[in-house]
């Protein structure tokens, strides 16, 4: 939390909340987001990366902005991996973001949202099918790493969002695999690139196994089961009624926030993830209630943010070949 | 002895600590680095390692498997000015002074022969860097000074380090800040610390030898 | 390592087509950020640093206070997904603390922190994206952010980096060229052509270095007219933004009056 507020700011901000009709700061409805805005491929080192804020129109500050980005490495399954790939991530926050936090405190922080969005993510039920190079070799090892470059209220929901797009954006390389089964006597039938790329050594192994890459130029394809990138929403709860997409200031007058991860799939609707942020008590009625609206809202921004990161890809598809007829 | 890392197999590894304790000065605190350590380390780094004092392939006992790990480890005694160029020159002198044990590589067998057996033998130096600190002040007038003192250092506003070697190469060319200088000023002591190289590349070649002789003699 | 890749071609080419002398497009981003006092986003090339101040404020710790002039407080954090090859690096890594102390003494002698005793001013680096000179973008972004914020400074630092290649100086390396030549990075003041900072990493030859050094000294220059007008063009919209358009603008058109 950025801020610290007063408690007669804290009951003012509460009661406008409550009132009937209620009143926000910023003249919002309770169950309205502030305008996101969203952009893809924005760091050109990584394989898939978004800059996502939430309250301004992009670059123009003064809102939540988060940048995402993934980096595929390749792991070798039996030193460190596991096999069919692995996710991990990870969360930076500017110190320009958390101003008056002293740098304890942001590393605190930092864990406690990596903890979060890491769980969530790296859980093998939301494992892509395309993470594993040669089966119980080798396989990637998918780096997502999140900076939140400023925070003016929920976050959280701002780092789902921009890891799901960062996710949606990246792309794997396509990879041949190659076996190689060496001959005692000729040990160097594979020849030096092999030796390079493995670092394995051949005398200990008969037979190793590598990959190729199956077009240099090919950027590769997405990570399989995309669609199931899990969305989150934060519901402010204030009894005996919740608001989204809370501000800084909301954020600090509202004692109780229930945060829940959703993904969507065809086969049905699953939660990843919850968690209970803030102190407080909370009867199961209201978290009963509380996930069922959970899920009606967070339909919604899987709707909205399915069809903007397709809108995404479109725009980025038309660039590079624009781009390429200009030559 | 150890494996070297996979994207440089055929490469041996050397690793520079330091060390600045509370013995060396009471301004110094025990465990937090100070920012002195930071430049320090960082500049002992970059003279000592990465201007390629020692020919690292030398190092090499068998490409990806086994190479030498040489870990230089300076402890600073006491602060009275100017640490960085007596660690760096203490540095240099370490290296050229060490001796490896020999070794004898058959097949995939790597033997290492005892000092006593076989004589051991030095470590292939390109060239030897020393380092040269130049204290500036915030008045124009005092004119920079060489080798400052603790008090020197403390009053200066601006410290310049440059490490260059006895063949007119800079290795590091270091300011960090300070009082602002005209671009001529520093071609000057550029010059300056060339003939100081020179003088102090013939001083340590000469101890090193006599050193030297002077072990020979133990052997017989 | 980029033996394979020729540096310096017979036509006089760089590997990303530039001449020798010529330096990377430089884009300068002046729009708010975040909560910011000032910000300033700098890109050379494909190098991409985002620099917030916050400041002259209350320090965070008594500690840091100092009696008779501002604190300046630099930290530096690099995304790991800025590089070719991801790598994460701690606050407290060696590397980053040398680069926050090389920016902070850069700085000191140029802010004029006598202004404001017992305060501090906060300088946060975030580099983005890094192909080569990210101490040079670090340093400008810093000069754009602070100017930004509206923190007098005694004039504009700018940063150039060059090397050589066997004779034949060079301005503004990429990552390619900064891993195989000797380089060195200067930021002057342009008004006074006084230097603050100068590393130099890697051998060179004293003949060369003044060659290099009198170079990149020049090429600042080029590069402070850059900033000047970035910030000029930033001061005017804001002036046109508040509707009133005089001919004499203050704050931060001061400096570039002068």
């Amino acid at each position: 939390m950025a801020i610290s507020l007063s408690k007669a700011e804290k009951s003012y901000i509460q009661a406008g909340i409550v009132g009937d009709p209620p009143h926000r700061s910023d003249g919002r409805a309770l169950h309205d987001f502030r305008t996101v805005a969203l952009e893809t491929g924005v760091a050109p080192l990584s394989n898939g990366s978004a800059r996502l804020t939430i309250g301004t129109v992009l670059r123009g500050g003064g809102g939540t902005e988060v940048l995402a980005a993934t980096k595929l490495e390749v792991e070798d399954v039996k030193v460190s991996g596991v096999d069919g790939g692995r996710i991990v991530c990870s969360v930076t926050c500017s110190p320009a973001a958390y101003p008056h936090l002293s740098s304890g405190a942001l590393e605190d922080l930092q864990y406690d949202m990596t903890t979060i969005v890491d769980q969530t993510l790296s859980h093998p039920s939301l494992r892509p099918s395309n993470l594993s190079i040669v089966k119980g070799q080798k396989s990637w090892l998918l780096n997502l790493d999140l900076v939140v470059l400023s925070d003016a209220g929920n976050v959280h929901d701002a780092l789902f969002m921009a890891a799901r797009a960062a996710l949606w954006d990246t792309k794997v390389p396509r990879t041949l695999s190659i076996e190689y089964k060496a001959a005692a006597a000729n040990r160097n039938a594979g020849g030096m690139e092999i030796d390079d790329a493995s670092g394995l050594d051949t005398r200990q192994q008969p037979s190793i196994a590598d990959f190729g890459l199956h077009d240099f130029w090919d950027e590769g394809e997405p990570l399989g089961g995309r669609e199931a990138w899990p969305v989150s929403v934060t519901l402010n709860l204030i009894s005996p009624i919740h608001y989204l997409d809370a501000s800084a200031q909301e954020e600090a007058a509202t004692p109780l926030r229930l945060l829940q991860a959703f993904s969507f799939s065809p086969s049905g609707t699953s939660l990843q993830g919850m968690r209970v942020l803030g102190v407080g008590e909370l009867d199961a009625k209201t978290v009963k209630q509380g996930i069922e609206d959970g899920e009606k809202y967070a339909r919604e921004i899987y709707t909205a943010l399915n069809a903007k990161l397709k809108d995404e890809d479109v725009r980025r598809n038309q660039k590079a070949s624009y781009r390429f007829a200009r030559r | 002895m150890v494996k070297p890392p996979p994207e440089r197999p055929f490469e041996g590894m050397v690793s520079i600590h330091s060390e600045i304790s509370p013995m060396a000065s009471p301004e110094y605190e025990f465990g937090r680095a100070s920012e002195e350590e930071v430049t320090m380390t960082r500049m002992l780094d970059k003279v000592l390692r990465r201007s390629d004092t020692i020919d690292k392939e030398s190092l090499c006992v068998i490409a990806g498997q086994r190479v030498w790990h040489v870990r230089l480890a300076i402890h600073c005694l006491s602060d009275e000015g100017n640490m960085l160029d007596c660690a760096c020159l203490a540095g240099i002198v370490a290296l050229r002074h060490f001796r490896r044990p020999e070794i004898e590589v058959v097949g995939d067998e790597v033997t290492i022969h005892d000092p006593t057996e076989r004589a051991p033998i030095p470590l292939a130096i390109h060239h030897s860097p020393f380092c040269f600190t130049f204290a500036f002040f915030a008045d124009t007038s005092i004119p920079p000074i060489l080798d400052p003192s603790h008090l020197e250092q403390r009053l200066s506003a601006g410290l310049v380090s440059i490490a260059l070697n006895a063949q007119r190469e800079i290795c590091v060319l270091q300011k960090l800040g300070g009082v602002p200088l005209a671009p001529d000023s520093i071609l000057k002591l550029v010059e300056i610390a060339v003939a100081r190289a020179k003088e102090l590349d013939r001083l340590v070649d000469d101890k090193l030898k006599a050193d030297w002789s002077g072990r020979r003699v133990e052997f017989r | 390592m980029g033996s394979r890749v020729e540096i310096l071609n017979e036509g006089g080419f760089r590997s990303d087509g530039r001449r020798q002398y010529e330096l990377r497009e430089v884009t300068i981003d002046l729009s708010q950020q975040g909560q910011a006092d000032g910000a300033a986003v700098i890109t050379h090339g494909l190098t991409r640093v985002m620099v917030s101040v916050f400041g002259p404020r209350e320090a965070k710790s008594r500690s840091q206070t100092i009696h008779d002039r501002a604190n300046i407080n630099v930290e530096v954090a690099i995304s790991p997904f800025s590089a070719g090859e991801r790598r994460k690096r701690s606050r407290g890594d060696k590397r980053i603390l040398e680069m926050a102390a090389t920016i902070k003494s850069t700085f000191e002698p140029v802010v004029q922190t006598t202004l404001y005793p017992r305060s501090q001013i906060d300088v946060f680096v975030q580099v983005l994206q890094q192909d080569g000179g990210v101490l040079q973008a670090c340093i400008n972004a810093t000069t754009l952010a602070l100017v930004n914020a509206g923190i007098p400074l005694l004039d504009f630092v700018c940063a150039v980096s060059g090397g050589v290649y066997s004779t034949s100086p060079m301005l503004d390396l990429s990552l390619l060229e900064e891993n195989d030549l000797p380089n060195l990075t200067v930021a002057v003041m342009p008004k006074t052509g006084k230097f603050t900072l100068a590393t130099m990493e890697t051998r060179l030859h004293v003949d060369r270095f003044e060659d290099i050094f009198k170079l990149v000294c020049s090429a600042s220059q080029a590069l402070h007219q850059e900033m000047k007008d970035a910030v000029r063009v930033r001061t005017t919209s804001l002036v046109t933004a508040m509707g009133t358009i005089q001919s004499n603008v203050g704050g931060d058109m001061m400096m570039d009056e002068s």
